[in-house]
């Protein structure tokens, strides 16, 4: 199985305060892996790291043989490292069109075969193209943060809890897109609270608490591993 | 008459509108009230002038100057300024408290070059023909003023709505993290957009020049006090709000001089700012907490 992104060592400081505190992990090419954890464990901030929003203090991000550290937020994008962030994100004031139109901002292919793709992905979206953005549902909106995403061909999808708020119907909704989505060779990294719904998409799992992993394994594994997941993750 | 003061108003309200877009895309995509933008201003003013004194350019090269000038005073007013602050997450007022410190450098050191006086164009480097339409009598100057404001708003707007950088624009200014997850190089249009801005505020000195004939050090001050509150009126960082507030700004100064009288033109105007304002303190488009472009 090949890596497609190392992290090597990684701590990453907010001020005095060590929010992640040296972690190893792997994402396998073609895998859907998951990070989980309570609130607060540094599972977002690990994310906002690999995609430059936030600085390493020390360690290495390597992917496919790019090393993603030092890069400006926009470039870890162009090398293929595209996220769905906590609270989506959407550009509220922006038509849908406006907002899938962005996703593939740093692209000079024609994106005009991709955009259609998406939109068959999302048909809700189809409907509501020209309106703002803001007007969408929660899961609407959801599907346009991942419809956005998708706009930019990642080559690693990292989404940031998107079952956040929304429905149980929207959420198995979401995820089997994502099982699609990775069905179809896409390499996926997926912060959850929701420890189940993730284990089950997932191929494999780290979990993490107090800024460490303390846990990797399987998902299956883990998924019936009933003490570990009351343990860990109090579900 | 009514007709002539029309045109006069227009004209006006065109330049307003043009200082008051560059000070709502600063507020609106940097999320920063530039107060250095009259002195920004007063700069394309000096440019165009020396233009045409010292190099003996056309009108519209020295317009073309002007914007050169601004537009790389607009990129160092980032670089040196905006910048900095930005990455040590500076307090609101920080930023504030600089470019007032920046202003009074600037228009300092005008004086300091130019002399305190008031300047003016040669007389034969300004066009004096005259267009006569039904009864309203426009100068070619007038005219070449409101064309210019008016294409470059007209261009503005268009690369806002339907180009690539337009919507980056837009989204940047709504959120700077989602921008930077999109892919958008954030710091770099940062600094597009105080060059953009700077050179709108640039041109607006430049025609504000030509239409008064004066140029001055200290031309920024009340240019960025009417620039300021046209920019409250429209809602702060609101694109066709700044369009509007300054056009309402030009009609309401040019009205109150032709029917009330010149020494209450500032009073009648402000005075109708402050009422509007009574009755939607957010301005006349959106919440004045809302940041877009």
């Amino acid at each position: 199985m090949n890596t497609l992104l190392q992290v090597t060592g990684l701590h990453v400081h907010y001020g005095a305060i060590e929010a992640v505190k040296g972690i190893d992990l792997s994402l396998a090419q073609g895998r859907i892996t998951a990070l989980l954890g309570a609130n607060g464990a540094g599972k977002s901030t690990t994310l906002l790291t690999l995609s430059g929003l936030v600085r390493a203090s020390e360690g290495s991000i390597d992917f496919d043989g790019v090393e993603l550290r030092e890069l400006a937020p926009h470039q870890i994008v162009s090398h293929g490292v595209v996220q769905v962030p906590e609270g989506r994100e959407i550009l509220t004031t922006l038509t849908v069109r406006e907002n899938l139109l962005l996703g593939g901002y740093r692209r000079h292919d024609n994106i005009a075969a991709d955009f259609k793709n998406v939109l068959e992905w999302f048909p809700r979206l189809n409907e509501r193209l020209d309106g703002a953005a803001g007007n969408l549902s929660g899961g609407e909106q959801q599907m346009l943060a991942i419809a956005r995403a998708l706009m930019a061909q990642p080559r690693l999808l990292v989404l940031d809890e998107p079952s956040m708020g929304l429905a149980p119907l929207l959420v198995r909704e979401i995820f089997k897109i994502l099982r699609e989505l990775n069905a179809g060779g896409l390499t996926i990294f997926l912060v959850e609270q929701n420890a189940r719904q993730a284990l089950k998409i997932a191929h494999h799992a780290y979990v993490m608490e107090n800024g460490k992993l303390v846990l990797s394994a399987p998902a299956a594994d883990m998924l019936n591993n009933s003490k570990v997941v009351e343990a860990y993750l109090g579900a | 008459m009514l007709a002539q003061q029309f045109i006069n108003a227009i004209s006006l309200g065109g330049v307003y509108a043009l200082f008051a877009l560059g000070f709502t895309l600063i507020f609106g995509v940097l999320g920063i009230v530039n107060l250095a933008h009259g002195a920004v201003f007063m700069l394309g003013a000096y440019s165009a002038l020396h233009a045409v004194i010292l190099l003996r350019l056309p009108l519209m090269a020295a317009i073309l100057a002007a914007i050169v000038t601004t537009g790389a005073a607009g990129w160092l007013l980032d670089k040196l300024i905006f910048a900095p602050l930005r990455a040590r997450d500076a307090p609101h007022l920080a930023p504030m408290i600089a470019t007032i410190g920046l202003a009074i450098c600037l228009s300092s050191s005008v004086e300091g070059f130019f002399g305190a006086q008031n300047l003016r164009f040669p007389v034969e480097a300004l066009p004096t023909e005259t267009l006569s339409l039904g009864g309203i009598r426009i100068t070619w100057l007038e005219l070449q003023i409101v064309l210019l404001a008016f294409v470059l708003m007209g261009i503005l707007m268009w690369c806002l709505k339907q180009t690539r950088i337009g919507r980056a624009l837009r989204g940047l200014a709504e959120s700077p993290k989602a921008a930077a997850l999109l892919g958008i190089d954030v710091e770099g249009l940062f600094r597009f957009t105080s060059v953009l801005a700077s050179l709108l505020g640039g041109v607006a000195g430049v025609l504000i020049a030509l239409y008064t004939n004066a140029v001055f050090p200290l031309m920024g001050q009340p240019m960025l006090h009417k620039g300021i509150a046209v920019v409250i009126l429209g809602g702060m960082g609101d694109i066709r709000g700044a369009l509007l507030g300054g056009f309402f700004l030009g009609f309401a100064e040019v009205f109150s001089v032709a029917y009330i009288g010149s020494t209450m033109r500032d009073a009648v105007a402000f005075g109708l700012l402050f009422a509007i304002l009574l009755l939607r303190p957010d301005g006349l488009f959106g919440k004045a907490t809302q940041r877009r472009a």
